[in-house]
């Protein structure tokens, strides 16, 4: 086989042989758990028990596998997007304008150093927090008593509009900006990287999930789950069992993600 | 303006607090001093009452939906908040001589991410009031 030929091949099967987190692996689609009277609209996963966040309920649950309520914190106004950083679960309060975490049974309140107004989402990487800042169309980066903004209100490349959801991995920001309908990538100096998603159809893009060459976009709208790589390639679209998703974690090779409109969880698994 | 705003939204996450939603986003308050007067057994003084149902587009969106929530909030002796996200509406009721303007409403859902689908008032509860 020529190089050319060998070129042409391999770009016309990426897509069918490569899924987000592991080439040449796809997520399948395993089983959904149905939780009767609880929207999720985040999920983070602690070893086998899974927390959800139901802000209908003003509530953030600990499952274990099966659905069954471990534990659970309530009157926490509406908790949104969730982010496990080592023993702490993290949250963003939509009323109170406010970020918490919960910890060994105890919900605590983090300082934060800025006016926000409908803070859509958290994410703790050990002494960075992101927020995602919804009606400020912007991510505020705290680092101690450090304070930095990333974005504005517009369409544009660095722009944002309502961003819903952030997430750091490999020292890249990724924020599903929500009514831009796509994901936008930044550096952690505050650099608009490249938009991913634009073509996608994304009607609006309410939760992500990032990792190690690879992006997660909740396009909720459309009840889909949309895989990326790094670059913006579409790999796959996952929509079985899929009712308005508004989250997505990855664990190894398990995939969950958070219905909210369905009452329910999906699980994936990479095959 | 900062003790303002966290007193209010203090109000409202208390009112959270109270088990007053039920499935649905629901939210109630309450002046101190109608707690006050119906603790102490004594009639309120202002039981008139307007009741306003506001119709939005695409208010399926969660993250619009709260915040249209913490938006009416803002409503001076607003009472009996609830958002139906599946049927696109929001009911809520405040005294009749603190009834606010047409225009202050549309502003609110605008600011929310919305458009105004239409915006309608009676002196008697909405279907989806009718629980409070």
């Amino acid at each position: 086989m020529t190089a050319a030929w060998r070129i042409l091949f391999t770009a016309l099967m990426l897509p069918i042989f490569s899924a987000c987190a592991t080439n040449p692996s796809r997520w399948v689609f395993d089983r959904e758990l149905r939780l009767p009277g609880v929207s999720p609209i985040s999920v983070a996963w602690e070893g086998d028990s899974i927390w959800v966040s139901d802000p209908g309920q003003g509530r953030i649950l600990q499952l274990n596998g099966e659905g069954r309520i471990l534990r659970e914190y309530g009157s926490l106004g509406r908790p949104m997007h969730l982010s496990r950083s080592g023993p702490r679960i993290y949250f963003s309060d939509y009323l109170s304008d406010s970020i918490r975490f919960i910890q060994d049974g105890a919900v605590h309140a983090v300082p934060v150093a800025a006016d926000l107004n409908a803070p859509a989402a958290v994410f703790a990487d050990g002494g960075l927090l992101a927020i995602a800042d919804f009606y400020h169309h912007r991510i505020v980066l705290q680092s101690g008593d450090s304070i930095r903004t990333l974005g504005r209100k517009g369409h544009g490349l660095g722009d944002l509009f309502y961003p819903t959801d952030v997430e750091i991995s490999d020292s890249l920001l990724y924020v599903a900006d929500a009514y831009n309908n796509r994901v936008q990538v930044f550096d952690l100096k505050g650099r608009a990287l490249r938009i991913l998603g634009a073509e996608a159809g994304i009607r609006v893009a309410s939760g992500i999930g990032a990792g190690a060459g690879w992006i997660l976009a909740a396009d909720s709208e459309n009840s889909r789950v949309i895989c990326f790589e790094a670059e913006g390639t579409r790999m796959q679209v996952l929509s079985n069992g899929l009712h308005y998703p508004t989250d997505i974690t990855v664990q190894g090779q398990r995939l969950l993600v958070a219905n909210f409109q369905g009452e329910s969880l999906s699980f994936y698994r990479l095959q | 303006m900062i003790g303002f705003k966290v007193l209010k939204t203090g109000t409202a996450v208390c009112a959270l607090a109270l088990g007053v939603f039920a499935g649905e986003m629901d939210t109630a308050q309450d002046s101190s001093r109608q707690a006050a007067a119906r603790d102490s057994g004594a009639p309120e003084q202002d039981t008139s009452r307007k009741y306003f149902r506001v119709r939005v587009n695409g208010l399926a969106c969660p993250f619009c939906a709260y915040g249209l929530e913490k938006n009416l909030l803002e409503l001076p002796g607003i009472m009996g908040l609830h958002i139906d996200l599946k049927g696109g509406f929001a009911t809520f009721h405040v005294p009749s001589n603190r009834t606010p303007e047409a225009g202050k409403i549309k502003k609110i859902v605008e600011d929310a991410g919305f458009s105004l689908a239409g915006l309608d008032h009676s002196d008697k509860p909405f279907p989806a009031d009718r629980k409070q």
